[in-house]
């Protein structure tokens, strides 16, 4: 068995272009904290088809799921792209 | 029977016959470069007009003059994104001196049309709905104001640089 | 400068409410994004990492004071207080929304700008020299023509899905300082057989993953033929040039595929059939272009101002702004004020929206209402009286823009990189930063001398590492930031492509890399003028291999993992 890495799902508003986290209730949110997490395929599953929900609204565009840690319950990036979208602006 | 736009959406008297099928006797036919160069004979048979069909990566040089003759080329383009039957418009246009309809087939948007226009398509299959419903409702969303000779000036061989489509 | 007349400006409002449809379109959910992206690429908008960025075109890298000001209100209302001008010598914005996207392309408009073909798969912006119709070394101002394949190139109906982006570049000087040989095509104004000058052509040369310098396609062309001749080239390029593989979609493939020899017929082949009357350009049109490109009328004036010489006796920071930013000028008395936006520790290549309004002001009131933008990323006030240097110096000083580096080790050309861009590896600014203000004491960089020194964040190569005397590429190595370097690269004359040294560096470790490529110059260069560049053709890339991966033994280790990440 692969390991599983917990995931989360984001996109880009359309209108804005701003980075967003698939939150609860299928509500888009800034702060990747607030994002839910996939903790096994199903769930992540369940996030895409909202996702491209979303995406089909013309809300969000450019969504993918992405991998992250979970520090005390909450999403946290790892990647240094992903660290630098989460900050919503560039490391400098 | 499916319906074509030029200049306005019209019942299409044209049917596409595959490599494989057999031509009919009457109607008009579109078939391919191909079969079209292989087979002259079997088209003499035929009540009705031919049309060919040509791939972005089929070269015409040969055969010119007939094809020239012809009343109905069409250009397919298989992504919006490939642009080679802009070039290939424009040769049968401005080389070949082709002057039947030249038809746009595949994933064309309606913000294209307006560009295959100016370089001698004047023939659209769309499948695209919302293009479809555009091209009913509005007009076309083209700009009028051109840096280059449209096509049909070249053919009068007016020279002009910056003219503006006629609306 | 070109001026718009009433058909440009009927031709780009028509086009702004075009973009505005388009949008509203995409809005209301009439097109897919798959299919709206074509055509917000061709308004030049992209989706970047954290919005939308929007690439304004400055042809050929002319602005007038207005239209600079227009770009500075521009970062003010709709961005972040700022621009970035990048290596086509266009502008930037990076943090653009879509609903105001038209909005700001209206803007533009009302100052003779747009963003038409700043991306996608069509021709781009011509770039030129940024001393075009000053430098002394020049034949012909190459402006006109870069003009007037601007026009020519506009909403070409036959070229804008091309098998991939294309990109032209023109010189008129005896120096190259636009970097043709790495252009899909390069034109170089050049003295003909009958004392006319001509055109040469060069095609398939190119950076990205496969860096090419162009070849010869035409030693001479008549002027008045450029037009149908492009057209010959293009159109072999849109029938022929690979569609099914990204990286091997640039003409720069075609050519090499085909052989020069074997493409140059084709294109006289098709060049051959075109009905030409109909294509080139009309000897009224030509000369009604022309007409915007005259000269300004300046008076010769002493070559020496008493103001300068007793400034630069007083003032070691103007005098060294003196010797590396100013530049001779073909009237006596005037000069060429290079403006680098490379302040060590600044991001290269950005401009506030309070210094876009400075440049404004000292163009208006000293350079004529001329501005250019460089390839390298900084700006150029064309035309300045020797007797008005002191006052435009000072206006530089008040707005933050007086680093004497132009093309000094510290005028880094820099990407945007991971902070920005949706495709980098890694990050480029921070890395210029580092190094800039690790080589920004005046003295040792003046001491090195001129260096060009290009960072990209990824294989696209933005930022024209391949051209550099010291090349940057930022690789991904196992989710780290990695950097390869590159030696010996140069976009200019003596165009060549730099090797690559050896193994990538972690970011941590790469400025002290670079020191010590520098340290091994400064040792073994014969004397304090040969160059950077003239060092390394001499003795080879193996002394700077050594000192960095093998410092102790004579054998140089360790196999180049240089293609691992292309
Ligand atoms: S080189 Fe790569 S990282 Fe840099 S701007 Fe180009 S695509 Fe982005």
């Amino acid at each position: 068995m692969p390991s599983w890495k917990p995931c989360v799902v984001t996109a880009n508003m359309l209108k804005t272009g701003d980075v967003v986290y698939l939150g609860p209730q299928e509500v888009w949110v800034r702060n990747i904290e607030d994002a839910v997490v996939a903790h096994n395929s199903d769930e992540l599953a369940e996030l895409e088809a909202a996702g491209q929900r979303a995406s089909d609204a013309q809300l969000v565009i450019s969504v993918y799921a992405m991998d992250v840690d979970v520090v005390e319950g909450k999403a946290r990036p790892y990647t240094v792209r992903e660290i630098i979208r989460a900050a919503h602006g560039p490391s400098i | 029977m499916s319906e074509y736009y030029r200049g306005g959406f019209l019942e299409d008297t044209w049917v596409y016959i595959n490599d494989d099928a057999p031509v009919p006797e009457t109607g008009n036919v579109i078939v391919s470069l191909t079969r079209w160069r292989a087979g002259g004979a079997c088209f003499s048979d035929l009540q009705g007009q031919v049309g060919v069909f040509v791939e972005p990566d089929d070269v015409f040089h040969e055969h010119t003059d007939r094809l020239s003759k012809l009343s109905l080329v069409s250009l397919s383009f298989p992504k919006f994104s490939d642009g080679r039957g802009y070039s290939q418009a424009r040769m049968l246009r401005e080389q070949l001196g082709f002057e039947g309809e030249i038809r746009g087939r595949g994933e064309i948007l309606l913000d294209q049309i307006p560009l295959m226009m100016r370089c001698g398509i004047d023939a659209f299959e769309v499948c695209h709905e919302p293009t479809i419903a555009a091209l009913k409702s509005e007009a076309l969303p083209g700009i009028m104001h051109t840096y280059q000779s449209p096509v049909n000036d070249r053919f009068g061989r007016l020279r002009r640089w910056r003219g503006q489509i006629q609306g | 400068m070109y001026r718009y007349d009433e058909f440009d400006q009927a031709f780009v409002e028509e086009r702004c409410r075009q973009f505005r449809d388009q949008v509203e379109r995409r809005l209301k959910g009439d097109i897919s994004e798959d299919q709206f992206k074509p055509l917000r690429l061709q308004n030049g908008l992209y989706l970047q990492l954290h919005a939308y960025m929007l690439r304004v075109a400055v042809p050929y890298g002319v602005l007038s004071a207005r239209q600079l000001r227009k770009l500075g209100e521009i970062a003010r209302r709709f961005d972040r207080g700022f621009g970035h001008f990048t290596t086509r010598q266009n502008i930037q914005f990076n943090w653009i929304k879509l609903e105001e996207a038209p909005d700001i392309l209206d803007e533009l408009a009302r100052v003779g700008m747009h963003a038409i073909q700043t991306s996608g798969n069509c021709i781009r912006n011509t770039t030129t020299d940024p001393f075009a119709g000053v430098a002394i070394d020049e034949i012909e101002d190459p402006r006109v023509w870069a003009e007037i394949i601007r026009q020519w190139s506009t909403i070409h109906p036959e070229f804008l899905f091309l098998p991939r982006k294309f990109k032209i570049a023109i010189t008129g000087a005896a120096e190259d300082r636009a970097a043709i040989a790495f252009h899909d095509i390069g034109i170089r104004i050049v003295m003909g057989k009958e004392g006319r000058s001509e055109f040469s052509i060069y095609v398939g040369g190119g950076q990205g993953r496969t860096p090419v310098v162009a070849s010869l396609i035409r030693p001479f062309l008549k002027k008045e033929q450029l037009l149908s001749y492009l057209e010959a080239i293009l159109r072999v390029y849109n029938l022929h040039g690979r569609r099914d593989n990204l990286y091997k979609s640039r003409i720069k493939i075609l050519v090499k595929a085909l052989g020069i020899e074997e493409f140059k017929r084709q294109v006289d082949e098709e060049w051959e059939k075109l009905d030409k009357p109909s294509i080139d350009l009309p000897i009224e049109e030509y000369e009604r272009i022309a007409a915007y490109f005259e000269p300004v009328n300046l008076q010769a004036a002493p070559i020496q101002n008493e103001q300068v010489t007793a400034r630069e006796k007083a003032d070691p920071a103007f005098a060294a702004f003196k010797r590396n930013n100013v530049f001779a000028h073909r009237v006596p008395g005037h000069v060429s004020v290079a403006i680098a936006l490379k302040e060590p520790g600044k991001i290269p290549g950005d401009a506030s929206a309070d210094q876009m309004d400075a440049v404004a002001e000292l163009a208006e009131r000293f350079g004529h209402d001329e501005i250019r933008v460089t390839y390298s990323q900084n700006l150029v006030l064309p035309n300045i009286a020797l007797s008005d240097l002191v006052a435009v110096y000072d206006g530089l000083v008040a707005a933050g823009l007086c680093s004497a580096n132009f093309e000094l080790i510290s005028d880094i050309i820099a990407c945007p990189g991971l902070d920005y861009c949706n495709l980098a590896n890694a990050r480029a600014i921070p890395i210029a930063q580092d190094i800039a203000k690790r080589f920004g004491e005046q003295k040792k960089a003046e001491d090195i001398g001129p260096l060009r020194f290009n960072i990209s964040g990824c294989i696209n190569a933005c930022g024209h590492h391949h051209s550099g005397n010291i090349g940057i590429l930022g690789v991904d190595k196992k989710g780290t930031e990695h950097y390869q370097i590159t030696l010996g690269g140069s976009p200019g004359d003596d165009a060549s492509i730099g090797s690559i040294l050896g193994p990538s560096f972690p970011a941590e470790d790469l400025p002290e890399a670079i020191e010590t490529i520098v340290a091994i110059y400064l040792e073994k260069r014969e004397n304090p003028k040969e160059s950077f560049l003239a060092t390394y053709r001499r003795i080879g890339k193996e002394p700077f291999k050594d000192a960095l991966y093998n410092p102790n033994a004579l054998n140089s280790g360790g196999q180049s993992d240089a293609l691992e990440e292309v």
